[in-house]
Order: structure tokens, then sequence, then C-alpha cells
């Protein structure tokens, strides 16, 4: 064994199982059972990291979840973990670790010049320093200086799932109290889920031999058995709640595989996102050790006493061998004895509070002396500890040199309150601990043990500040590397609510959330600016407690089951014919068809062309439809529709819907189908919207008519035959409609069959041309488009899709919602405000069409635009200049929406919402995109069959 | 049901009806959707600070008094 630290005997470490592993390039061993951090401590590794802003060597200070400083990057590739530490990674055969915010290694820091200036750089430095020219000139390199570690651009090629879970009671923590609560709770038979953020189940028991009378380690050897043998209790090792949500609902983090081996294979389940739904929460989340705050307390060798037991007892490392403990309660003490134990040199411990410790003589018994009265004046040792300063804690006196390398803090104990508070839970100040403990709970949630402030050593809170230059020295959060110079000027600045001074300082933030910082900053600013504790108060507690990764919460929701994209009834006859494919609103729908190595603008053209002078065939099955039926049904139409809905059977009309704020909602076409039978045809990206609109108004507002709503969208497919032969290729393919223009003309409706199946086809156009919108049950689409290809062969019928639909509809000046509209558009502004004001009666954002704002003569109007050189396609964004050769900055007098290149006219055009537009008809205008300018004459928003003499062929 | 301003309400009582919503700290009357089950509108009376909800009836059904919720 060549682990220079690791104890011969003791721990519950298996010696016989050699783990490799990696840090910072340099190959070590350890144990299984270990953690990172111990295994790091058995091989002597003492620096393991670099503070944040001043990169300063850093040692392991904890033994848990509340690490500041051993923050770690594992893992290769796709499976990079950034900022772990490395006191939660359990060690594996293979693991590499990197140290980050160092470079090239935490032991050799290019960047530990910043730490000489550190003093110069207080909080506030960088807003106050990196001012000119700008912040922006600064940001990328002293954001490379500070970043912490960096996550992987690789995918993950791991596996990680969401499971929802309910159970009678949720046990967080196994220790003492933990393992007291869910035996009674299973004994009364209630199903109970205990969950463990640690990989072994036991909490302080794992480090503290005298927890709690006949408590100790047989004692959780028989519970864990006696817990293990009921089927109304499940087990989870490595389950960290992160988050307590309402109504009782809890999230867990299960490690399923902990070890991050790049030869692993692909797709192996990671880790379990547990949403569990519990008739009540016990929370037994302990307590965690304060730090003290004394000048150097950040250097390597400082480590809380709990933790330096921990390592000794649990993974029988000694993480020195000469020590000191500084402790402000009785805790220290008990910390102190494990480690003389373990055989390590305990030279005192020098304990804040004058009177003496019930704990004094166990101490002395065991040949350590203990002087009463005194604190931590400094360290002594730049790299690490080589000894440490002792004063009274009057200030006068003589001042004691003790050497050591490792010196244990206890400044007290702060339950872990994180899931209470986040529950909704009160929390008191309590003076004897020096925190916070939970008050009123607000969910069915119990507090146990340390969590709830029971059973942990009072302590006496010190003086933070008056500490002169050394304050400068005197650290109170680690991982942000915030001193109680920083705080002071903070408050001198004026920044005493907490919230303000959190962001100011940034004490409290970044990777562990200042588990072991919070309450010292708090004291601190307290002291300083003579407000008790309480009214200071605390920041929020946020989930997650401890970060999650984002592949957890992803679940299986990635790559193509991120959104399920939905595919049209015919999509494998596209696929055949060559569509490529895009997704518009959730459906994979082809953008058009090219053929022979065409371009896509090639393909446009061609198609485009195909429509104008031929026919072509386009699928719209995901065109919304929604039958409307009952008495009612067209009282209840005209509700919505800015237009008359009052149509005779077989009749079709475009309608626009609004919102209450007068807005377009969406647009299409409604049909009378027969007596008290309409359909209403939605845009594609309104399917669902639009059918929730109406159902909301039906049942909420309306209740009292006779209408029945029906989502019809995906029963039908909808193939339609578009262009100047349209009409040859339907009765060629045999329907027994009567087609003639006379008895089927545009903007009609029948029913009937085509090519044998049957077929509600609609007169409808958003091409221009004649088209026949063919409604069949979804299951019919492919044959029936294949029929429709072969039939219309003879009348050069091509497939289209819908980029070129948008340069047809362009062309026609056709609105497409979303594109041509925004939330403020109003019915008007696009050319339909004598529709809504023939209207008689009431609908839906009438009255909104009537305030000042909708009556404004400057409002943006739907125009065409034609460029200067009709070759260029003007942007889709370009803003419109207030006049020609305007200085910029200049606002907005309206965009271009639309833009194509017209194939039936030869040249470019556009649509534009302009400020009066409408008046400005023929004049020129400049417009801006990203710095280029270009002219435009304002047009009629219609360049193709002004007059719709196609529609009606 | 949210009572609809009438056609004929100055500007000030339709700006009322259109942006103006209480944001109580406390008890809320609301109503929710089924969505992805049974698609029913239906009233609750909610604590908008635990989120317990107190009250669950019907569309048309009159409004508890909250402070008998």
């Amino acid at each position: 064994m060549n682990e220079p630290n690791r104890l011969p005997t003791g721990g519950r470490i298996d010696r016989s199982t050699r783990l490799r592993f990696s840090f910072d390039g340099r190959a070590y061993t350890g144990c299984a059972g270990d953690t990172l951090a111990s295994a790091l401590l058995a091989n002597g590794v003492r620096i393991v990291g670099r503070s944040f802003k001043a990169h300063r060597p850093r040692g392991i200070l904890s033994a848990g979840l509340e690490e500041p400083n051993a923050i770690v990057s594992i893992g290769v590739g796709g499976r990079t973990l950034a900022d772990l530490k490395a006191t939660e990674v359990e060690l594996y055969d293979g693991l590499r670790a990197r140290s980050v915010n160092a470079f090239p290694s935490a032991r050799f820091d290019a960047g530990s010049v910043l730490s000489m200036l550190h003093r110069f750089m207080q909080s506030g430095f960088y807003y106050k320093t990196f001012m000119w020219p700008g912040w922006s000139v600064y940001e990328p390199l002293i954001r490379r200086m500070a970043g912490l570690g960096r996550s992987s651009t690789a995918p993950d090629p791991d596996r990680y799932e969401h499971r929802h879970a309910e159970c009678d009671v949720l046990v967080v923590g196994s220790g003492p109290a933990g393992l007291r609560a869910a035996l009674e709770a299973a004994r009364q038979g209630r199903r109970v889920l205990l969950a463990e953020a640690d990989f072994e189940l036991g909490g302080s028991l794992l480090w503290d031999r005298d927890a709690g009378g006949e408590e100790g380690e047989p004692w959780l050897e028989r519970s864990l058995a006696s817990l293990r043998a009921q089927a109304n209790v499940a087990v989870l090792e490595r389950t960290l709640a992160f988050g307590y949500y309402d109504h009782d609902l809890v999230g867990l983090l299960q490690t399923v595989a902990s070890d991050g081996a790049a030869e692993a294979p692909t797709g192996t389940l990671r880790q379990v996102l547990w949403k569990v739904r519990c008739g009540e929460v016990v929370l037994a989340t302990g307590a965690i050790e304060r730090p003290l705050v004394f000048a150097g307390n950040d250097t390597p060798g400082v480590m809380l006493a709990s933790a330096a037991a921990t390592y000794v007892n649990r993974f029988a490392v000694a993480p020195g061998s000469e020590v000191v403990v500084a402790t402000n309660n009785d805790g220290g003490y008990r910390s102190a004895l494990a480690l003389a134990r373990a055989g390590l040199a305990v030279r005192a411990v020098a304990d804040s509070r004058t009177e003496s410790s019930a704990e004094a003589a166990a101490v002395h018994a065991a040949g350590i002396h203990v002087l009463n009265g005194h604190v931590v004046d400094e360290v002594l040792g730049s790299r690490v500890v080589r000894g440490v300063k002792v004063m009274p804690v009057s200030g006068s006196g003589r001042a004691v040199r003790l050497p050591a390398d490792l010196l244990c803090v206890s400044g007290g104990w702060t339950p872990t309150v994180h899931l209470f508070s986040q529950s909704g839970g009160r929390l008191r100040f309590d003076e004897a601990l020096g925190a916070f403990r939970p008050d009123a709970g607000r969910q069915r949630v119990r507090v146990v043990g340390g969590a709830n402030g029971d059973e942990l050593p009072r302590c006496e809170v010190a003086q933070l500040a008056g500490g002169g230059r050394k304050e400068h020295r005197q650290w109170v959060d680690l991982q942000s590397d915030v001193t109680v110079a920083d705080i002071r000027g903070a408050v001198h600045e004026g920044y005493v609510s907490v919230e303000h001074l959190k962001r100011y300082t940034t004490t409290g933030m970044a990777v562990d959330q200042g588990k072991t910082s919070n309450l010292n900053a708090l004291t601190l600013v307290s002291q300083l600016s003579g407000t008790p504790v309480p009214r200071v108060g605390t920041t929020t507690f946020r989930p997650p407690y401890s970060p999650v990764t984002l592949g957890a919460f992803a679940g299986s929701r990635r790559g193509a089951h991120f959104i399920p994209l939905r595919r049209m009834p015919a999509h494998d006859r596209h696929a055949a014919l060559g569509a490529q494919f895009a997704n518009y609103g959730g459906w994979l729908r082809p953008e058009c068809y090219p053929q022979h190595g065409e371009t896509m603008d090639e393909a446009i053209r061609r198609e485009a062309l195909a429509a104008r002078n031929a026919c072509v065939l386009f699928e719209g099955s995901p065109l919304g439809k929604i039958e409307v039926r009952g008495p009612d049904a067209a009282r209840f139409l005209g509700r919505f529709y800015i237009n008359n809905v009052e149509l005779p059977p077989g009749r079709v009309r475009y309608g626009i819907m609004l919102t209450e704020n007068g807005s377009i909602l969406d647009d299409g076409v409604f049909a009378c189908l027969g007596e008290h039978h309409y359909q209403v045809c939605t845009t594609s990206s309104g399917a669902a919207r639009i059918f929730a609109w109406l159902e909301e108004w039906q049942q909420c507002e309306w209740p009292d008519l006779d209408v029945v709503l029906l989502p019809v969208t995906t029963q039908y497919a909808t193939l339609t035959v578009s262009g100047p032969r349209a009409r040859d290729v339907v009765q060629a393919l045999g329907t027994d409609i009567d087609c003639s223009a006379a008895a089927f003309p545009h903007l009609h409706v029948r029913e009937g069959t085509v090519g044998g199946c049957p077929a509600r086809v609609f007169r409808v156009s958003y091409t221009g041309e004649s088209s026949y919108e063919i409604n069949v049950p979804a299951g019919r689409a492919p044959s029936l488009l294949d029929r429709l290809l072969d039939v219309g062969r003879d009348h050069g019928i091509v497939p289209m899709g819908v980029e070129t639909l948008m340069v047809l509809r362009a062309e026609k000046g056709y609105l497409h919602v979303g594109a041509d509209t925004d939330a403020t558009t109003l019915p008007d502004d696009v050319g339909f405000g004598a529709v809504a004001r023939k209207k008689q009666q009431d609908f839906i954002g009438r009255r909104s069409l009537a305030r000042a704002d909708a009556l404004r003569e400057d409002r943006l109007q739907l125009v065409g635009l034609l460029s200067e050189n009709p070759a260029e396609v003007l942007a889709v964004g370009s803003q419109v200049l207030p006049t020609l050769g305007a200085r910029l900055p200049a606002r907005s007098r309206g965009r271009v929406t639309s833009s194509a290149m017209s194939p039936a006219l030869g040249r470019s055009i556009a649509l534009a919402l302009v400020e009066r537009g409408r008046s400005r008809i023929g004049e020129v205008v400049e417009l801006y995109d990203q710095g280029v300018r270009r002219r435009a004459r304002i047009t009629e928003p219609v360049f193709y069959d002004p007059a719709g003499a196609r529609l009606n062929a | 049901m949210v009572r609809r301003a009438g056609e004929d309400v100055p500007d000030a009582q339709w700006a009322q009806y259109l942006f103006y919503h209480d944001n109580p700290r406390g008890l809320i009357a609301e109503r929710w959707c089924h969505v992805l089950g049974c698609r029913q509108w239906f009233n609750v009376v909610r604590d908008t600070m635990t989120h317990e909800i107190l009250r669950v009836y019907r569309m048309g059904e009159p409004r508890p008094r909250l402070d008998e919720a």
C-alpha cells in the first residue's frame, strides 16, 4: 500500500479492493469505499484547487456536500461532469479528476499572481474598474480566468430516466434520527421510502462513534437489516433529495451508475430523477459544522473538526499528523478525542469560551492541553498549515505558537433547513446554536434530529470583525473568495439587505451555495450593522439543494424525443417523391421536392410555375378542422369571427378571429355544411389552440348555447389540387360531384366521392389559382395521392411543398398570421377594417377596435414593397427608416414581414407593415437590415391577379 | 364566469376588464382546465401562499364566499 496517510486498521473502506485514479494527471490509488477526497488525503495531496477569484491554494475543508474548496471535474469526453465536490465523488477504478480554476494544475497555478493583488480587488472591484470603454472588452478574459469547471460540448452518451412514485412516508437522511423515523413508520405498516445522498447509509453514525447511547455501528447494522427485511420499505442510496415542491412533491436524484468510466457502453442508465408524492415527509438532513473566521483560515490544512473525524473513523485516513483543534462548542472536543484515538498527535484544544467544558476531562485524560478563552489569531505557513498562533480572546495576554499541520475548526452547527424552507416552512433564529432552525411548517413535513436543531452542541459566537489589516485574510466564503474586509466594505457602502449583500459580494453563491459560509456572513453583517441576526434575515433557499445534472432533468426528452414530430398521413409518399422535410409547428412537412440536383430555389421556382401554368398537388393535412353542430352553431361562431357567419349550406367564407384586445388571433375559412352544422378551418399552427379557445368560451362563458364542438384535424387528410388544370385532374380521377364552374364555384363546399373515396371538397385557395381541397379519411391519403399524381401526369401535375405555397400566397398578398401579423395587429391594419365595422353583432375583440390606440392614424399597415433592384430579395425583418438616408439610430417605421423571389413576376416581392402604409402607395422608402440599406417602392399588397379572375376559372 | 364588459362601456371600464386582475396574497378564485384529460373547465378556490385547493365547484355555480372557504 503506497497511501502514506492511510491508517493501518479501522474505517469502513475495503482495503482488499484497490482502485486506480488520477488527479491533475498524476496516478494514485485508493480503496473501495473511499470518496475522491478521502483518497486524495490518503495520498497526502493537500492542495486540491485554486480559489475562484484570487487563485489561492485551497485544501479539503469538509467531508460532504457542503465542500467549498475541493471542486473538481471528473470523467472524459461526453461524460465529463464539471464542478463536482471531491467529497461527494465515490471513487471508482479509472476515475480521472481535474482541479478547476487552476492552470496547469492546482499545485502550480499561473493565476496565483492574482492572490497578491486580491487585497486591491474587493467586492465591487469589477463594477468599478472595468467600466471604460465597456465591460464587454474585459468580460471574455475575466470569465475565462474565473469560470470554474468546463462542461463538455460532446453529446452525453448515457441515459437518464424519470420515475413517478408515491409513498406514505419519505424519510430524507439515514442518520440516527432518520433511521429511527423510518423504523417507526415501517412498524406502523406505512409505505416508507428512505433516501440517502451518500453511497453509504448511516449519516453521522459513520464517523461519530459516540452518537447517542446504544447507537453506533452495531445499532446501524441491525437497523438497516430490519428495514431491508420489510416489504413496505424501500431504501435508496446515492439519492439526493434536491427539492421540496408544492403538495408534498419531493424531487430525488438517484445515481444508478456512479462510475463515469470512458469504457461504459453507450446508453448506460446513469441517473433517475424521481418525483415522489408523499403522505408525509420526515426531514432528517442533519447539520453542517461551521468554520471559524481568522487570518489565513483558507490555508490547506484547515479542516472542519467533524470532517477530520470522518476521515479518520470512516475512511481510515489521517488528514494530518500534528493537530490543533479550535472550537467554540463541545463538539470540537469529541473530534479531538477521535483524532487522538486514531494516533494523531493532538497538541491542544483552543476553546473561545472561558468556562471549562464538560468534555474537558476526557480530553485532559487523553493528554490534550486545553486553552480556554483562546482563539486562533492566524495560521502560520503560506501554502499549507505549518503552525497556529493562538491568542487570548480578550485580546490582551500572551500569544501561543503551536506547531501543527492540521488545524481542526468548529464554529458551531447549522441545521440543514433547506428542504424545510423550500416546503414553505418558517425559520426562527436560535441564539444558543447561532443558527436558524425550523419553526412552523406549511406542508406535511416533520423535521427530526440535527436538522431540527436537536442534540446539537451550544456554541458561543465570537466577534468576527476587528482584525484590522488581517480582515483581508479572514475568509468568510471560501468558494466565492469573500473576506471580512469585503463584507465590511459592502456594509459600509450600504448593502445591508442580505439579498443585496449576496449579489454585491457574491457570498453564498456558486456550487456550494454558501452551506458553510452563510451563517458566518449573516453574523458578520449583524455585528457590523448592529442589527440582530433575525432582522438581517436569510437569503431564499431554492431548489436544488445541490447541483443536479441537466441530463437528469431532461430524462428521455432529448434528440428525437425532445418534442415528438408528427408525420402526415402520406408521409412515406412524400419521402419517395424526394421531398426535403422541415419541422413546421411540430409537423414534419415537405418544404419542396428538389429533383435531379436542383437547389431549393430552383425547386420552388419549378413548383410555383407549375401551379400558375398547370397544376400542383399539396398535402395540407395539418390544417385545423373543427366541426361545430347544434341549433346555436351560427350564434356561437358569430361571436368569434369579425365576419358575418350566416351562410346557406354549401357556402364557404374566409374569416378572421380576434383576441379580446382586438388583435388577430387566427384566420381561415369556415363552411356551412348543413342546417346547424359548420366546419371551422384554422391555420395549421392554430389547430389545437383555437379548439381550446372555442371550448373555453363555450364551457365557461356561454354554456347556455346549444352547440357541440368536435376537433377532426387528424381524422381527415387534406390533399389539395391547385392550378388552371386542377378541375381536369379531379374529373379525370372520377367524382360524383358536379365540378363545373357553375355548379361548384369558388368558396363552396361539396360532399361526395372522389376516386371512390368519401370526400368533403372545398373550393378555397391559398395559391390564387382555382383549387380543390379534398378531405378524405386519413388512412386513404396515400392511395389517393398516388392516383392523383397518376391521372394528373397528363395535365403536368407536380407535388408542391410548403415553401412554394408561401411564395404563391405572398404573390397574392394573402395573410400569413404570425408572420404578417403580430400580437398588436388589428383587422384594419391588414385591410379588414370595413368587414369588422359592417358587422352588426358583437364579437370577441370588437370593443377594443374602438380604443384610441386602435384608431391612431400612424398605425402600421400591410402594404407591398418592390425593391429598386428586382433581383434583390429584401430580408424579412428589414426595418423601414423614417426618411431616405436617415441617420441611425432612428425609430423604426415598420418592417418587412414576408419576402420572396416571384417566379410569376420574374422579380422580387415583399409584404411589409409600414406606418401609415396605405396612404403612402407609390412612395420610395429606405430599409435597413444588418448594416445594409436598400430602397423599395410601396405598392398595393397584391402582386398577381389582383382581380382574382383565376380563382373563379 | 368572467363578467364580460358590454360593448358600450367607456374605455376605462373596458381596460379594467382587459388588463386589471387581482393577484391577492391568500385566497383566489380561478378557473382551471383538465387539459390532458377530460378537457373540462372547472372553478377552484386556491391559497396563493400554500397552493392549497380549498374548493372545487362547477362552471356556473356561485363562487363560495372566500372567508368561509
